[in-house]
């Protein structure tokens, strides 16, 4: 109740609300970085040695058993991605690209739901908006994956026009019921608040037919 | 012939490692080090290298901690000095380097990235590539297909009018070498690189045909 008076209002009370949100996210997302990078400057590197030692210490006579070649692959992958999952991508400053790597990630873990993609490059969505649209997505995607049918499908599309970019989360679910479950998750709602609250951008849910759709729209930053 | 490396990384191990990787791969190769992007750029400038094989986050000197920006810095500033240089950067922060995919667009040496994670071979593949003066980016570092309109007009001329290299050349009124320089970038877009036993003039085609830039 008390949220959604907050959210009609544009009042000062929210607006420093905001900044502290902002700033709070902002030193949690650096802190995800800094372990992150922990990650990648010293065990990967550790780990990056002990390969190669151990791939020089053997050669083609005796080569490093296939299993261990596999299981030190497996480590650096698995590191790599919490790294990942942990630092911001934007921090590399491409929310294009980030959107396309979260998408691929998501897709490695989910391979049997169909997830279509048209990410256009260069979006000048500003810094921090991009970080939590990116955690946004992340989220929508871990909520609404449970409750898709075998027939299901979902398309992520981010678009740069003249003064705004667009990002759209659509599914295609031709299960009414499954498509009822979706638009009424109370997790969904929370999700829409949160990203009001955070941004100022209110998401816009649409359905037609067996389409279920968010639409975030960022007014473009000047370049 | 003998070949000239240098290498640089700040963690000692790793450093020790790559070394080794190389010398066993080139046996007569001089293989010089450093640890830091000051002492690289110095080492660089006095020995003329056939490559330089260059983490991202090292220190400027060894006083200072190692940072990302400090690799890319070095990276931005041997392309500018050094535009024919054959540089691989081993590293296990490549997704960096989507901050300066234009300009390393522009490089006219060999530029390959093996990350880290990447087993001796495939390391030591990036390496010869980049010998070879070509252009390697894994995938995850692009969005969509990203071809420049003057990578295309190459791709047309040579397939669809059948011109060599030289013809190609004085058609767009720039040099061969810049045209050989075109044929790395666009083979990149494509996710096209040397194979055994293949031509990849041939592979280029294929490809470019397959996502419909040429008819």
């Amino acid at each position: 109740m008390l949220l959604n008076l907050l959210l009609s209002q544009s009042s000062p009370l929210l607006s420093n609300a905001r900044r502290a949100l902002q700033w709070w996210q902002q030193k949690q997302i650096d802190q995800l970085h800094d372990n992150a990078e922990l990650i990648r400057d010293q065990i990967l590197q550790d780990l990056f040695a002990i390969r190669r030692v151990l791939e020089l210490a053997h050669d083609n006579q005796r080569p490093l058993p296939t299993d261990s070649l596999h299981q030190l692959e497996t480590l650096h992958y698995d590191l790599e991605t919490i790294s990942n999952q942990l630092s911001p991508t934007l921090s590399h400053g491409d929310v294009s690209l980030a959107i396309q790597q979260t998408l691929q990630q998501w897709h490695r873990q989910h391979p049997q739901i169909a997830l279509n993609h048209q990410i256009s490059p260069n979006s000048g969505m500003p810094g921090f908006e991009a970080c939590i649209a990116i955690m946004i997505l992340q989220e929508w995607l871990s909520l609404v994956a449970p409750y898709l049918g075998e027939s299901a499908s979902i398309e992520v599309i981010l678009a740069t026009q003249t003064n705004q970019t667009l990002l759209t989360l659509r599914i295609d679910e031709p299960e009414q019921t499954q498509r009822d479950v979706i638009a009424h998750l109370p997790e969904l709602t929370y999700l829409c608040q949160a990203f009001r609250l955070f941004t100022g951008i209110s998401v816009i849910q649409t359905s037609q037919f067996e389409r279920l759709q968010w639409q975030l729209a960022w007014p473009t930053e000047d370049t | 012939m003998a070949r000239t490396f240098v290498v640089i990384d700040d963690h000692e191990a790793v450093l020790s490692g790559t070394v080794a990787v190389l010398q066993k791969e080139y046996p007569d190769a001089q293989i010089i080090t450093a640890s830091g992007a000051k002492e690289a750029e110095e080492q660089i400038a006095g020995a003329n290298p056939d490559a330089v094989v260059m983490d991202l986050s090292i220190p400027h000197t060894p006083k200072d901690s190692a940072q990302t920006e400090t690799g890319l810095q070095l990276l931005r500033m041997l392309m500018e000095i050094y535009p024919t240089l054959n540089i691989v950067v081993q590293s296990a922060h490549v997704r960096s380097l989507v901050r300066i995919k234009p300009l390393m667009d522009l490089h006219e040496g060999g530029l390959t990235i093996a990350d880290k994670g990447l087993p001796l071979k495939e390391m030591l593949k990036k390496v010869d590539w980049a010998l070879q003066g070509l252009m390697y980016t894994p995938r995850e570092m692009r969005v969509g297909l990203a071809i420049k309109p003057e990578w295309l007009k190459v791709l047309m001329l040579a397939f669809q009018d059948g011109l060599q290299d030289k013809a190609i050349a004085e058609k767009m009124n720039i040099s061969e070498r810049t045209v050989r320089h075109y044929w790395t970038k666009v083979q990149d877009a494509l996710d096209v690189y040397p194979e055994s036993g293949k031509n990849i003039r041939i592979q280029t085609e294929i490809r470019a045909r397959e996502e419909g830039l040429i008819d």
